[in-house]
């Protein structure tokens, strides 16, 4: 719960205090001798037991169980590498796709998915001493065929699909055309008309632009059906 | 560019004795925080060099020589004879130096032995030009890294600064335009010394002349050098680490106290 | 090396460029100056010119060189061949490996490297134009580039060179100064901790000037600190609250 009834709240840099002693330190922040400091630029958010930092730039960090969406980089006898946008590569190993019954010296992934191919995938796991371990089976998983792709700043994701998902539905009834949002920031348009794309675009910059404002909603309706 | 390299592998045994005798201000060898291993050192051992002194700190064994020949001055200082120094980490003084050509390492050690020789003044560059302008003398200084065992700043800077002492070189005339080797031999006069003083930090704590095991777990390190009238002519802070303000100021005082003793063991009157 | 005809320090205590013993040559800096960067930023500082960039965390190459429980800092300190008087070859210089590695030695400590293992962050700092005090001017620029790609820090360093001048302690040399003067004292001072992460000096001075020049760098450092905090502030601006009702 926010303390201020005033809306503006200044941003945070790194190193500035946000809280002292009784809170817990969460994202972004550091508790250094008693004082909790943010470590990234961002807007600070108290919590009755907590503070933490959302930061206004970021990278994506995979964690278990998030969708995303990458772009194969590389095929071995045995798995793909996929770029999944963050500073650790996605793997996909070949027996996630070709079942139990996989055998390196008769199926070949490349006749599965090849250089440049894009995947819709989920994070199965991820720990500090290996890359994220992908799998596409679930529902909607696997390769796109085609539509665009569109990347925005992971941290504004949470705000482009909005509560229960309303930013997105609005957005997609304004456009009359489905959109899956990978949680590492890269959004797939599933659509080939470029007008459609245009517009998606300039709704998305503009989410990406003003994510911590109010009226946002209304702001990108308009602009998607001006 | 410079890279994060892996810092060398210490047993987490060998760390908690280390940090907890530190706490109580001990060492594992039984030294004191500000004490010295033992300072040792030979002149003239290499003859064929003009000058060339060895020193060993505990099981840090450095060869400095000394080279003086003819050369051009640098173009903004006409006036004033050459000094440069480079340094070698030798592959046979550690299992973790690798041949090839001086890394960020050895070149920052180089350019700190350097400034601690040249800014002390101890050498009058001006005594060793023959043409101004044109021919003048170049005083190269090598170090060369024999067995690694921690403190290879200090070890350097007395190597070179005792090398220099040794340094006897042959005079030299010009006749027209040529320059002649004459049979004087004159010493290159000092007119200062150097010491350099550095410390190791580990935490909240320092200590001097750390040995291999020290060095390798220590967070960062400050060197000072201090001129036989106690004014400090190079700082370096080296190492990952950070220090306060205070404590800096801490460490050059204790720096220059055993500068004073170091001085004495090398035969110089400092302080 | 063109020996100036002013003196060092005039009768009025006034320097080469006009300032006072203790005034810092004017700062101007322009976040997000690249587009391709993580971070970047042009920052100048008098005639100083520097252009900082940030990249990554990101995977490593070739991979034997990762380390397993932390990103490694792969930093490039570099002059332009035009930014000196005298043109400097492209190639590195002892000079500029060595301040490389003090440069990644200052910023290593506040960086959170333990967050991204096996992984590469990539800091650039290419000097445009130099005018004294490069190394402590690119340890303020790398720290605002670091700031804006979002790279966590625990607090931000700031650099300044004092030194012996005309035989007075001044702060922020400027290339003449630096030349010409007695000594030079770059430091870097991360305000937040109270810690210096960059010391050398090169000249001579008492242990009492030193004393001095150390305690002018670090009031030097908080204004650079506050200006660094200043374009922070005013690039990402004042946000409106998060707005409950839509999340």
């Amino acid at each position: 719960m926010l303390e201020m009834e005033d809306k503006t709240m200044p941003i945070v840099i790194p190193g500035e205090i946000i809280a002292s002693e009784g809170y817990r330190a969460g994202d972004n922040t550091l508790r250094i001798e008693g004082s909790i400091v943010a470590t990234r630029i961002g807007i600070p958010r108290r919590e009755p037991e907590r503070v933490s930092v959302i930061p206004l730039k970021g990278f994506y960090m995979p964690r278990e169980k998030d969708l995303v969406i990458g772009i194969v980089t590389e095929v071995t006898y045995n798995m793909w590498k996929l770029d999944i946008d963050s500073p650790y590569p996605g793997i996909l190993p070949a027996a996630d796709v070709f079942g139990r019954r996989f055998d390196p010296t008769k199926d070949d992934p490349l006749r599965k998915f090849q250089i440049g191919s894009v995947i819709k995938a989920e994070i199965v796991a991820f720990d500090r001493t290996q890359d994220p371990l992908l799998t596409i089976r679930g529902q909607d998983l696997g390769e796109v065929e085609s539509g665009f792709l569109i990347r925005i700043n992971p941290s504004k994701i949470a705000r482009a699909i909005g509560r229960g998902g309303s930013m997105l539905s609005k957005i997609q009834q304004a456009i009359k055309s489905r959109i899956i949002v990978g949680q590492n920031g890269v959004v797939l348009l599933l659509t080939s008309d470029p007008v459609v794309r245009e517009k998606a675009m300039m709704a998305f910059k503009l989410i990406e632009e003003e994510a911590h404002t109010y009226g946002l909603t209304e702001k990108v309706v308009d602009l998607l059906s001006g | 560019m410079s890279v994060t390299k892996e810092k060398p592998v210490i047993s987490s045994v060998l760390q908690k004795e280390m940090m907890a005798l530190l706490s109580q201000n001990k060492r594992l060898d039984g030294r004191s925080l500000d004490e010295y291993r033992k300072i040792t050192f030979s002149v003239g051992t290499i003859e064929k060099a003009e000058g060339s002194a060895l020193v060993s700190l505990g099981g840090t064994m450095v060869l400095a020589g000394i080279k003086v020949e003819l050369g051009d001055p640098f173009p903004d200082t006409p006036n004033q004879g050459v000094l440069t120094v480079n340094a070698e980490l030798l592959p046979l003084a550690s299992p973790s130096f690798e041949p090839g050509p001086p890394d960020e390492s050895s070149i920052a050690l180089a350019r700190y032995v350097d400034r601690s020789v040249r800014e002390s003044k101890m050498i009058d560059l001006e005594s060793l030009v023959l043409v101004p302008g044109k021919l003048v003398y170049v005083v190269y200084i090598d170090i060369y890294v024999l067995d690694y065992g921690g403190n290879l700043i200090d070890a350097s800077v007395l190597a070179a600064v005792k090398a220099l002492e040794n340094t006897i070189m042959n005079r030299h005339e010009v006749t027209g335009d040529a320059p002649r080797k004459t049979e004087d031999r004159v010493p290159l006069p000092l007119k200062n010394h150097a010491v350099s003083v550095t410390f190791g930090m580990i935490g909240s704590k320092y200590f001097n002349d750390a040995n291999l095991d020290e060095e390798q777990a220590s967070e960062g390190f400050l060197s000072f050098t201090f001129t036989k009238d106690g004014n400090v002519c190079a700082v370096m802070k080296n190492g990952r680490g950070y220090v306060s303000p205070s404590q800096v100021l801490e460490m050059m005082e204790q720096g220059w106290k055993k500068a004073k003793e170091i001085g004495k063991i090398m035969g110089w009157t400092y302080g | 090396m063109t020996q100036s005809k002013k003196p060092l320090i005039d009768e009025q205590g006034l320097r080469t460029d006009g300032r006072t013993i203790d005034e810092l040559r004017p700062i101007s800096i322009t976040l997000g100056y690249l587009s391709h960067a993580d971070g970047s930023v042009l920052y100048e500082q008098g005639k100083c010119k520097i252009i900082s960039a940030v990249f990554g965390p990101s995977e490593v190459h070739p991979k034997h060189i990762e380390l397993p429980d932390r990103a490694i800092l792969r930093v490039r300190y570099h002059m332009a061949p035009f930014s000196t008087e005298e043109r400097k070859s492209p190639a590195p210089s002892r000079r500029e490996i060595e301040l490389s590695m003090v440069i990644r030695n200052a910023l290593e400590p506040v960086i959170m490297t333990e967050l991204f293992p096996r992984t590469v962050i990539d800091i650039f700092i290419e000097v445009l134009q130099a005018d004294g005090g490069t190394r402590v001017a690119g340890i303020t620029a790398a720290t605002l580039a670091l700031a804006d790609a979002g790279i966590p820090m625990r607090g931000l360093v700031a650099g300044c060179a004092t030194g012996k001048v005309g035989g007075k302690v001044v702060v922020d040399l400027n290339d003449t100064e630096d030349k010409e003067g007695e000594s030079d004292v770059p430091i870097a001072f991360i305000p937040t901790l109270n810690k210096i992460s960059l010391l050398q000096m090169d000249g001579i001075m008492t242990r009492d000037e030193f004393r001095q020049g150390l305690s002018m760098a670090i009031n030097s450092c908080m204004k650079i600190y506050q200006i660094q905090v200043n374009a922070l502030k005013s690039k990402y601006g004042q946000v409106e609250a998060e707005p409950t009702e839509e999340q």
